[in-house]
């Protein structure tokens, strides 16, 4: 029994296609992250998991209860963190808690506090939630969810509004509950969240699932993967062409007049500077690192616009991507069998600003 | 443990209950109900019944028991929608219709609650000193007002499910409102008026086009007053316009407008 199982499920707000014919199974137990850029479906997925949209077509179950049709089942085995919720107006932050124990009806008498100790709010318990930080309410809220040990944890941008400690204890929470054998499902756009947690990840972008694999999966479709930022005197007119025709170079970019941002595979990064000495280029600086997610994230995500728009708007300022045509295929190569469909297939009215765009009613 | 509707409609009570303007907006029917029982001796002909106590209360409540009940109504889940704690509510194991329900109860029994209090003041100020006591009609006094407090909560909050901002809550309450309880009547008396004064009709309207405008709540309140409370008046007409049928009409009011609420709310995408 898989713990969330989509099937071509999709949602059409009048003729904008919030989600296109996505399929995905995360089975029990795994931690699974769900990433994307605004607009690009994540919060629908949610929604229509959490039964406050319906499916255009398609359906999805959560443990095998159609998340449809079975929704009170299915929400009984889910804990909830919401995007776009408000605390509830007069109750205090254990009155919250008491409240989620009673929606559960969870039968033996669930002290609040351990859940509040739990999630940090302990002092805080008594005073009424409207008057809680953002942070404070996103605390709240996860308490909330983990009430009543549920087998399912869904969260949506869980880390908005937390600091950096509330981040790394909201990850030892989720290490915590997966240990217990729940199964975690989170939404970010916030990647380094995601990378430090997650078996699997899945990417969304405009609407379509293109692609579904582990982080390591992930960095190994995408070659080398190494960053190499280098601090130079000052540019030349031909310097970046002269870079990107060095073998194993991926992208090579310029953000500003004295620095060179290059991805290429491990091998290169010599060749690179020792390029840069014999065009005559002092090199004042430069350092290394691995590609995290969120580079091979925005990888994906603009390779993909790249080629469904047919123009490069970032071109004229941050320099040439040389290898789109091979990291097209990367894409490709990337596609696990819970894949859905290619990127090229995305729909055009998918393009941009669904999340916000859509109609209420 | 408490089932869940109980848990929800406690806690909207209490959130309700501590606001100044629906404390405001719940003294409006009580003093104008004490303000007639006190008055009412005074300035009437004797019999001084709590029986005609009801016809005499009865035209003030008409207008301003459906305003209260709309604004007690219809902020109840368009409120909520607009924050977002509707969808941490929702993400919970409860159904939808639960919460309308309890909110409906919870806001309802606003409502009735301190309205039957005043009735049950209002006629110890009828009864003393002078007037007769009649225990069936106080009885169902409260029951009639209690049956169109409960109409016109269950508008409110139909239109708080029907529509997304609190706004066109407001809106879509107070247009019922006003065609109910204003514009209904005046329709019915040009009406009349244009068909006595071309000679059609002598007298009333014929009974089948009676019976249309005894539709409206205001009209089946009235009826039911004359009917049950006000043991010097009758209804006359046909079996329709009886202050049975009125009964059913008004009960049909406060059924209705929430069923379709509830059944257009299930199924709407809320995000």
């Amino acid at each position: 029994m898989s713990a969330i199982d989509a099937r071509d499920i999709s949602k059409r707000y009048g003729t904008v296609t919030a989600l296109d014919r996505v399929s995905l199974t995360v089975e029990s137990g795994e931690i699974f992250g769900f990433l994307g850029p605004n607009g690009a479906g994540k919060s629908t997925f949610l929604n229509l998991m959490l039964g406050f949209t319906h499916p255009s077509a398609g359906s999805i179950s959560v443990f095998d209860y159609d998340c449809q049709h079975e929704g009170v089942m299915a929400r009984e085995r889910i804990g909830v963190l919401p995007e776009g919720y408000d605390v509830i107006d007069h109750l205090t932050g254990r009155q919250h808690i008491e409240y989620a124990i009673e929606a559960k009806q969870i039968d033996d008498n669930a002290d609040p506090l351990n859940v509040l100790d739990r999630v940090g709010l302990t002092e805080d318990a008594g005073r009424m939630a409207t008057e809680y930080s953002k942070g404070m309410k996103q605390r709240l809220v996860l308490g909330m969810a983990l009430t009543g040990e549920p087998d399912l944890l869904l969260l949506d941008e869980p880390t908005a509004g937390l600091d950096p400690t509330g981040a790394a204890e909201l990850r030892s929470i989720i290490r915590e509950e997966n240990e217990r054998g729940a199964t975690i499902f989170f939404s970010s756009h916030v990647l380094e969240q995601v990378e430090a947690v997650c078996d699997r990840v899945g990417i969304l972008q405009n609407g379509t699932l293109i692609a579904v694999d582990t982080i390591q999966g992930l960095r190994g479709s995408l070659g080398g993967g190494t960053k190499l930022e280098i601090t130079v005197d000052s540019l030349q007119n031909g310097t970046l062409n002269t870079i990107q025709e060095i073998e194993g170079v991926e992208t090579a970019v310029t953000p500003d007049n004295s620095t060179i941002e290059a991805t290429c595979t491990n091998d290169a990064k010599m060749d690179i500077l020792v390029g840069l000495r014999d065009a005559g280029i002092d090199v004042v600086n430069f350092r290394t690192q691995e590609a995290s997610l969120e580079d091979m994230f925005i990888e994906y995500t603009e390779t993909d616009q790249f080629h469904n728009n047919n123009t490069n708007h970032d071109n004229a300022d941050h320099g040439v991507t040389n290898a789109s045509g091979k990291k097209k295929e990367n894409n490709h190569g990337s596609q696990s069998g819970e894949q859905s469909e290619p990127a090229e297939e995305s729909t055009a009215e998918s393009e941009s600003g669904l999340e916000s765009g859509v109609p209420s009613e | 443990m408490t089932s869940q509707w109980q848990q929800v409609a406690r806690q909207d009570w209490s959130q309700a209950v501590e606001q100044r303007s629906v404390k405001v907006l719940l003294a409006l029917p009580v003093v104008i109900i004490l303000l007639s029982a006190y008055l009412y001796p005074v300035i009437s002909q004797s019999p001084i019944t709590t029986g005609r106590f009801g016809s005499f209360v009865r035209g003030l409540l008409r207008v301003v028991i459906p305003i209260v009940g709309v604004l007690l109504g219809y902020n109840a889940i368009v409120g909520d929608f607009e924050s977002g704690s509707l969808l941490l509510m929702l993400s919970l194991p409860q159904r939808r219709r639960t919460i309308v329900f309890a909110r409906y109860i919870a806001r309802a029994g606003l409502l009735i609650i301190p309205t039957v209090i005043a009735v049950v003041a209002g006629a110890g100020l009828v009864v003393y000193p002078l007037g007769s006591f009649e225990p069936l009609s106080v009885v169902m006094l409260i029951s009639i007002i209690a049956g169109f407090s409960a109409t016109w909560v269950s508008v409110g909050v139909a239109a708080s499910t029907l529509v997304a901002t609190t706004r066109r809550a407001l809106g879509l309450g107070f247009a019922t409102v006003i065609l109910f309880a204003i514009v209904w009547d005046t329709i019915e008396n040009v009406l009349r008026g244009v068909l006595l004064s071309t000679d059609i009709i002598s007298g009333r309207l014929p009974e089948p086009i009676q019976f249309v405008f005894a539709l409206s709540p205001g009209n089946a309140f009235s009826t039911l007053i004359t009917g049950f409370v006000d043991t010097t008046q009758e209804v006359t007409g046909a079996w329709y316009l009886s202050e049975w049928i009125a009964a059913i009409v008004l009960l049909a009011w406060v059924v209705g407008p929430l069923a379709i609420g509830v059944f257009r709310f299930e199924r709407r995408d809320l995000q």
